[in-house]
């Protein structure tokens, strides 16, 4: 008994150390390890962070209107900040980033999975694009370290700095991609499940180049020499050729048909509450009207009288003469009616004006267009008339019409366009139309107005591009005197950020030379 | 359902003959000794062991002294009892021996129990410690035994919420030593085994073991009263500092009882009976009855059926016409007379009934002793369903195996039911909510009898459909049980290697099982009347309710060793001991849920045809290593330090190890001055302070990157996710300093007995989740900041005015302060808010609680009325209240002085007790006022309509602000206020607008909290029936009397939350009670 009360004493004793810590907590019950980490690849493209919100981007660019200042509705339409809108992009950093830097973490030393940390890595690139051309100077060097390496307070780095980064990590991650290496198409929601690697990867290098081309493009105001060499990277690379190359996150299942477990987050505040206070702006309706234009159909319908249902109505009315666009700069109420230059009586609910077609581009089974054939081509067009594509390309005509016809078969992939889709003569009578056929002296302001029609359903493409090129002129927005005439070109940081981590977003602040609406990020010179 | 089970108490009876029937035929010696023993006052003294030497023959003396044992006339008696000198007396052929006992001067001090168990006298403590007077709990019984300590020692904060028969309580040591979320509540060690408190409190719309805010019980549920030997309360950090990262709030210790050596063979019966009165302090208006008068006629107020009044909608308002008799419609379409129904609280609680049974063997020899015991608990409590059932298995026993090796085993074995614990603090299927906020013009049989509708939905009684429900239709259709089996544990070897040095071994276990398991109703309406149907799916007919069950094991394992040792070298005596200790905790729990049902009111998982589930696990180790030395000086100074050092498996490499140091020391002064100052029998100071911990909110395996999948698949493929929060690698536990000096005197033959002390503590590196730049990757993570003070001084006084040989009075003041201060928060924060009464997932009525630097933690913060420069109370041009737009503090829900006053009488065999206690400074808010308010039910609600009243002109100023849209007049005069506004319209703004001052009230009380009446039969049964050592009969009512309170309509006790974060808010606890006890004891 003596000897065992010894023995028990010198067991607690040795015990007095902490070796099996490590092993006590860890949790038999949680998965440790995922089952293969293409599993988070599917994660991070059905979670891309694609078009932002109709209030925010496509307010700024004059496509969408919210006329109701209800308090809580105050924000871009009335030229004012609104957290919401402005903290909104940041979002990636708890979400998509954080899963595709943890994607990254995972396979960088996996010598079996090159094609999936490359992968990764372009995601990563796509969505700092976006938070640089949201924001401007944001964290990058220092961020997603919290878990890591506890880094709870990330430096900024600057805008310009960062899209160096993208653009060798883009170059990189594209060049490196090999159809001899692993096959990720089970995981890849961009090719078919059973694809082979081959065909995976001419699509993902077709994907990476061309969004190299979308970065390099970003340079045209700021180093026209800098733009041209990337877009010969990109395009000597190989960008995407066709429709089929077309990157987008469905919202409905293999079969086509709706998925009510993942529908278009981006639909969900307009289709949702008070449908009838959303409508399309006046000066897309004016263009689409007076171009003719076949894909207004899609774009823009008139429901009457507006009503909460509008969004389960199957049939509304798009016939091109019977839209009205909501006047930028006016706000519902007030003395709107005796100053609103187009100002029409009220039916039912809401006001008389054309809103979203929620058949076709607001369902909640619309895709969410990432980087299109056309949006790539018209890129192309741009470069060919600034004369930065190699010898061999097309001409600038070429590639602007290739654009343009891509842009309307792209509507293929949309709900409830079968049988509507703009016909072959349809599309040639459009290419002629004045405002449409291509002439070398008006070619930036026609390449990029296309452009903006082509981004009707992704902001922030259509905002980038538009803050870059100048194209279409758009009118301010002169509801108050905030902006002094001028537009949105940069989203505020969030509150947060400012309260929690203030050092850092001092200095950040210091850097862009002011934290406005109107400060302009690094690649957008007046 | 309202069946008083009497069952318990048959079986005892049963029981008690058995146990007769057996010890006649056992008693009867042939020479027996009797006689008194005293004290030097000629005052009788009990429990004196009474031994005849050389044999195993032992005794002890009664109350009143007096013994009787079994010897012949050449033998030796040999008298000892703890603080007097041992005697021997030889018999000397006498019959009767008469023994005065005289102090033992250097040791004229009870035993204390302190940490780790190991007992000391009190002059080598340098710190504060209360040993409870054991038998007062018995007498003067509770479910809870610590509800009964309330009043009772210094500084133990008790304060049991009314919450049902199994409630937990609510312990503090010195104030709350920690934010919310925090363990606040001293370490409970029973037999040796640390065990958290565990207060599974009702917290609003968390809390409880179902989440659904129903009190689910603490571990002290686990301890019956009968079976405490002793109960030490270790008040600060020193006295607990041996237990390291777990002494920050002071410790309770609970010895459990393994029979007396030398006592031969016993048995011990006791049999109680609890009656709770259910104390209806509601004190509403019956004046005007149910209706509205927020339409603009008639004025004052219309009844249903007239002026498009709606019974239904109107239910829960008091807004209608004066009481006349007259038939008037009510919800179910019936008309009844317009009158009040009054006392229909007191009308829908039952007299709660508590019975105690229960039974000890006990048996005692010269090498060993062992008590075995079983106890039944069964309470009906007030609330109509509401069952507790407990049985409590309790075995202590300890065997010298040899000279040096002596075995100690203690079991306490719980099997408990409560069926139906009463949703307390929240809203929704809460019985009293119903019954204070509806009309009483409804009489409760109408809402009986029209609880329902022919197609099984509850009948809509009122217009607060989803959150004011009827308990009618509740009852019959709703259960929830929550079962558990526990078990605790010690099995301790110490072997004696020489007379000074001792190793000790010592194994502990707290093993639960547990289960609950619930039902939210088919049709009921707190599903909202949108979801009230009874089929969710028009095609599939599934019917709506939910079932819900959790089922958890939990083991918290100790292993430990001490080597100890003492010995005197001259005038110095040196204390060692060396010891270390292993936990490991594991739990382990499922739960599943089901709903849309197949068939109607059947709530199973197979019937269901929608279900989730859930699986929890967790696993702790934490290693220590400590010490002690302890020197002394002439048995007059004292110096003890004590070092712990802890390893958690929880915290990362590198964070995982801290030490806990303590520093103590005594001086027994009155060692060097009795000579001069006869009158001071003893006299201390002691000075001490101690550097301990704690650990918590840090999750178990959190440091760790895994990964889930999306339940639902993305084309076909499986979506994986990056699961969990970010976590800290760096967090380290709390830290927390005490100091604290005392002075204790014992003076006038012990006549007058004295303890003070004061005392500080700093709690700092507070585990708060503080939030962080998303760029990080997350949201929030936790961080070790923010820094807590509290300190206070404790006061004890013991006077025995009056003693003579037949009568004496003894009467003990205890007192203490407590003020605590929010020294910081994180970073630049300077306010920082703790709950949310009116919003977040509970929705209840106003208020909020905050933490602010500078000021005392637990603020009431809300919304005050907009004043002008002179201070006038601003009002809208409609007559109607302005909030001044941002919070204000209202002050502290905690108490800062705690109190009570015992006293106790003793005329021969007859003791009496009373006793008072109360607590001051604090503040509360209540939920009941600012319903009855503008619900239309309170007195105050008769301000405005009135006759020669037209609705409330509210004494205040028109605002001339010209920034409000509402200002009364822009010109910068202030008029009065003139426009009167229909009273439901004016006081159904002070929730929309959050304004709080009519609703927050002191807290402060006064109670006559107890008066017990107990006999001593003994001695007149002793005589004729020889196999009876003892019976005692005790009467007791707790809660005589409320003798001071401030709040309205409730007690200032009426609080539903045990926890921290809801001090100080009242809405919707139980009504409480008085209770009228009867104990009897009996010893063979």
């Amino acid at each position: 008994m003596k000897r065992l009360l010894i023995a028990t004493t010198a067991l607690v004793f040795m015990a007095g150390c902490n070796k099996d810590f490590k092993e006590i907590n860890t949790n038999p019950l949680a998965i440790q390890k995922i089952n293969d980490p293409g599993m988070l690849l599917t994660n991070i493209e059905r979670n891309t962070a694609v078009a932002g919100d109709w209030a925010a981007e496509s307010t700024i660019i004059q496509q969408f209107v919210l006329p109701y200042n209800l308090g809580a509705t105050l924000g871009y339409q009335f030229n004012d900040n609104a957290p919401g809108l402005s903290g909104a992009p940041w979002g990636v950093y708890t979400g998509v980033l954080r899963t595709t830097q943890s994607l990254i973490d995972y396979v960088k030393s996996d010598t079996a999975r090159p094609n999936l940390y490359n992968m990764a890595r372009i995601w990563r690139a796509y969505h700092y694009m976006w938070l640089v051309d949201h924001y401007g100077d944001v964290p990058y060097s220092e961020a997603e370290l919290g878990q890591k390496e506890g880094v709870f307070y990330p430096k900024y780095d600057k805008g310009a700095a960062i899209y160096d980064d993208l653009h060798k990590e883009i170059k990189e991650a594209t060049d490196a991609l090999n159809p001899a290496k692993d096959n990720n198409s089970k995981f890849d929601i961009f090719v078919p499940a059973n694809a082979t690697a081959a065909t995976e990867i001419t699509l993902w290098k077709r994907l990476g180049y061309s969004l190299l081309l979308r970065l390099g493009m970003r340079y045209s105001k700021v180093d026209q020499a800098k733009a041209k060499s990337i877009v010969q990277e990109a395009y000597n690379g190989g960008v995407m050729q066709s429709n089929a190359d077309n990157i987008y996150v469905k919202n409905t299942t293999d079969a086509g048909a709706p998925d009510v477990n993942y529908t278009n987050g981006r639909m969900g505040g307009v289709r949702g509450t008070n449908p009838y206070t959303y409508h399309v702006a006046e000066p897309l309706v004016t263009t689409l009207k007076n171009l003719g234009d076949p894909r207004l159909k899609f774009m823009v319908a008139y429901y009457s009288p507006l009503q909460s249902t509008a969004p389960n109505v199957t049939n509304p009315d798009t016939i091109s003469s019977h839209q009205f666009g909501f006047p930028v700069g006016y706000q519902v109420g007030g003395n709107w009616k005796t100053t609103s230059p187009g100002y029409r009586a009220p039916t039912g609910t809401g006001e008389s004006f054309s809103q979203l077609n929620y058949n076709v581009v607001a369902n909640s089974t619309t895709p969410s267009v990432i980087i299109s054939n056309a949006q790539t081509k018209l890129l192309l067009a741009e470069a060919a008339v600034r004369n930065w594509l190699p010898a061999g390309a097309k001409t600038a005509k070429e590639y602007y019409e290739e654009g343009i016809i891509a842009s309307m078969d792209e509507y293929s992939i949309f709900p409830n366009t079968a049988g509507a889709l703009p016909t072959a003569t349809e599309k040639a009578a459009y290419l002629t139309r004045p405002g449409v056929a291509f002439n070398e002296t008006d070619a930036l302001m026609l390449i990029n107005t296309q452009y903006w029609i082509e981004c009707f359903n992704n902001g922030h493409e259509g905002w980038s591009n538009w803050r870059r090129s100048g194209f279409p002129v758009l009118s301010p927005n002169l509801f108050n005197n905030n902006l002094n005439g001028g537009f949105i070109r940069r989203f505020i940081y969030p509150i947060n950020e400012q309260t929690i981590n203030p050092e850092n977003y001092q200095a950040a602040v210091a850097s862009l030379g002011g934290d406005l609406l109107t400060t302009r990020v690094f690649w957008d010179k007046p | 359902m309202r069946n008083g089970n009497r069952q318990p108490a048959a079986q005892s009876n049963k029981l008690f003959f058995l146990i007769s029937f057996m010890l006649i035929s056992m008693a009867g010696f042939t020479q027996t000794i009797s006689g008194v023993v005293t004290d030097a006052d000629k005052k009788p003294i009990s429990k004196v062991s009474v031994h005849v030497k050389g044999t195993n023959r032992t005794e002890v003396t009664d109350e009143t002294g007096k013994f009787s044992i079994a010897a012949s006339g050449t033998e030796v008696l040999v008298f000892s009892y703890v603080g007097y000198l041992i005697q021997e007396v030889p018999i000397n052929g006498r019959s009767s021996v008469n023994v005065s006992m005289s102090i033992d001067a250097g040791n004229m001090e009870s035993i204390v129990v302190t940490a780790l168990g190991i007992k000391r006298q009190p002059r080598e403590l340098g710190y504060s410690t209360t040993t409870a007077n054991v038998e007062e709990l018995q007498k003067n019984r509770t479910n809870n035994v610590m509800a009964s300590l309330e009043g009772k020692v210094a500084g133990l904060d008790i304060t049991p919420p009314s919450a049902g028969p199994a409630s937990s309580t609510k312990i503090r040591l010195r104030g709350q030593s920690g934010f919310n979320g925090t363990d606040n509540a001293p370490l409970l060690v029973i037999n040796g085994l640390p065990i958290s408190q565990g207060a599974n409190s009702a917290n609003g719309g968390g809390g409880g073991s179902d989440g659904l805010s129903r009190d689910g019980g603490d571990n002290l549920l686990m301890i019956n009263p009968d079976d405490i030997e002793s109960m030490t309360v270790l008040k600060g950090a020193t006295a607990a500092a041996l237990y390291g990262a777990r002494a920050s709030n002071g410790a309770i210790i609970i010895t459990t009882k393994s029979g007396t050596r030398n006592t031969g063979i016993g048995v011990e019966l006791t049999s109680g009976v609890n009656m709770d009165e259910v104390l209806d302090l509601t004190d509403f208006q019956y004046e005007y009855g149910q209706g509205d008068n927020s339409t603009a006629t008639p004025l004052k107020g219309s009844r249903p059926g007239l002026n498009g009044v709606s019974a239904v909608n109107t239910g829960q308002f008091g807004w209608g016409e004066r009481y006349d008799g007259k038939p008037t419609v009510q919800f179910d379409g019936v008309s009844r007379p317009y009158s009040p129904n009054k006392n229909r609280v007191k009308d829908f609680y039952n007299t709660g009934m508590t019975y105690t049974n229960s039974v000890a063997f006990s048996t005692g020899g010269p090498k060993g002793s062992a008590r075995v015991a079983y106890s039944d608990l069964r309470a009906d409590g007030i609330t109509p369903g509401n069952e507790y059932h407990r049985k409590i298995f309790n075995l202590g026993l300890n065997q010298n195996l040899s000279d040096k090796l002596t075995v100690t085993v203690n079991l306490n074995y719980t099997n408990d039911e409560n069926k139906n614990a009463p949703q307390v603090g929240i809203q929704g299927q809460n019985y009293y909510n119903f019954l204070v906020r509806m009309s009483p013009v409804i009489p409760l049989s109408a809402f009986e009898e029209h609880a329902a509708t022919p197609a099984g939905i509850e009948t809509p009684t009122n217009s607060f459909a989803t959150t004011v429900l009827n308990p009618y239709f509740y009852i019959p259709r709703q259960f929830f049980v929550d079962r558990g089996d526990r078990l605790l544990a010690t099995a301790t070897v110490k072997y004696q290697f020489f007379k000074w040095l001792y190793l000790q071994g010592r194994v502990n276990s707290n093993f639960s099982a547990t289960s609950s398991e619930f039902n939210n109703p088919t049709g009921g309406g707190g599903f909202g009347t949108a979801n009230q149907q009874l089929y969710t799916d028009a095609t599939l007919q599934y019917y709506n309710g939910t079932y819900n069950i959790n089922q958890n094991q939990n083991r918290d394992m100790n292993y430990d060793f001490i080597l100890g040792g003492n010995h005197d070298f001259g005038d110095f005596s040196v204390d060692l001991g060396f010891s270390g200790n292993r936990r490991n905790t594991l739990g382990r729990g499922v739960n599943a849920n089901s709903s849309a049902f197949v068939t109607k009111d059947i709530y199973t998982i197979g019937n269901g045809s929608q279900f989730g589930q859930g699986q929890g696990y967790s696993k702790t180790q934490t290693n220590s290593l400590f010490g002690w030395a302890q020197l002394g000086w002439k048995n007059m100074v004292f110096l003890n330090v004590t070092g712990r050092n802890d390893w958690f498996s929880l915290l990362n490499e590198g964070y995982d190890s801290y030490f806990y140091p303590s520093v103590s020391g005594s001086f027994v002064f009155s060692e060097l001055i009795k000579d001069k100052f006869s009158w001071l029998n003893y006299g201390k100071l002691r000075a001490s302070w101690a550097d301990v911990g704690q650990l918590n909110n840090v999750g178990y395996a959190s440091f760790d990157i895994t990964y889930s999948y999306s339940t639902n698949k993305y084309l076909n493929r499986t979506i994986g996710n990056v699961s969990g929060n970010i976590a800290n690698p760096k967090i380290t536990p709390y830290s927390l300093q005490e100091k604290e000096i005392g002075l204790e005197l014992k003076m006038f033959h012990s006549r007058v007995t004295m303890d003070m002390a004061v005392y500080q503590k700093k709690t700092t590196d507070q585990i708060l989740s503080v939030p962080i730049s998303a760029a990080s990757g997350g949201n929030s993570v936790n961080q070790n900041l923010a820094t807590l003070q509290n300190k206070g001084f404790e006061f004890f006084l013991d006077v025995t005015p009056y003693r003579t040989r037949n009568f004496s009075w003894s009467s003990a003041i205890n007192a203490a302060y407590n003020i605590s201060e929010v020294l910081d928060l994180a970073g630049q924060t300077r306010i920082t808010r703790v709950d949310w009464y009116n919003g977040g997932a509970s929705n209840e009525f106003i208020g909020k609680q905050v933490y602010e630097v500078g000021k005392p933690i637990a603020q009431i913060a809300a919304r005050t009325y907009k004043r002008n420069d002179k201070g006038q109370i601003l009002i809208s041009k409609t007559g109607q209240l302005i909030d001044n737009g941002t919070d204000v503090l209202f002050g502290s829900a905690l108490p800062t002085w705690t109190g009570g006053w015992n006293n106790t009488f003793s005329f021969k065999k007859l003791s009496l007790l009373v006793q008072i206690d109360g607590k001051a400074g604090g503040k509360m808010i209540s939920g009941t006022a600012l319903n009855g308010l503008r619900q239309g039910h309170s007195k105050a609600s008769l301000v405005g309509r009135r006759e020669g009243e037209n609705g409330v002109v509210f004494p205040g100023v028109f605002d001339a602000d010209p920034t409000n849209p509402n200002a009364g007049l822009l010109n910068g005069s202030t008029p009065a206020a003139t426009v009167a506004v229909f009273g439901r319209v004016f006081y159904t703004d002070y929730r929309g607008k959050q304004i709080a001052d009519p609703f927050v009230f002191k807290s402060d009380y006064a109670k006559l909290r107890n008066i017990t009446l107990s006999y001593d039969f003994s001695s007149l049964i002793g005589s004729r029936v020889k196999f009876v050592k003892g019976l005692q009969l005790a009467a007791s009512c707790r809660n005589v009397a409320i003798l001071k309170k401030y709040v309205q309509d409730i007690d200032p006790e009426q609080i539903a939350s045990s926890g921290d974060d809801r001090a100080g808010y009242e809405a919707v606890a139980l009504p409480t009670t008085r209770t009228w006890g009867l104990n009897l004891n009996v010893k063979f």
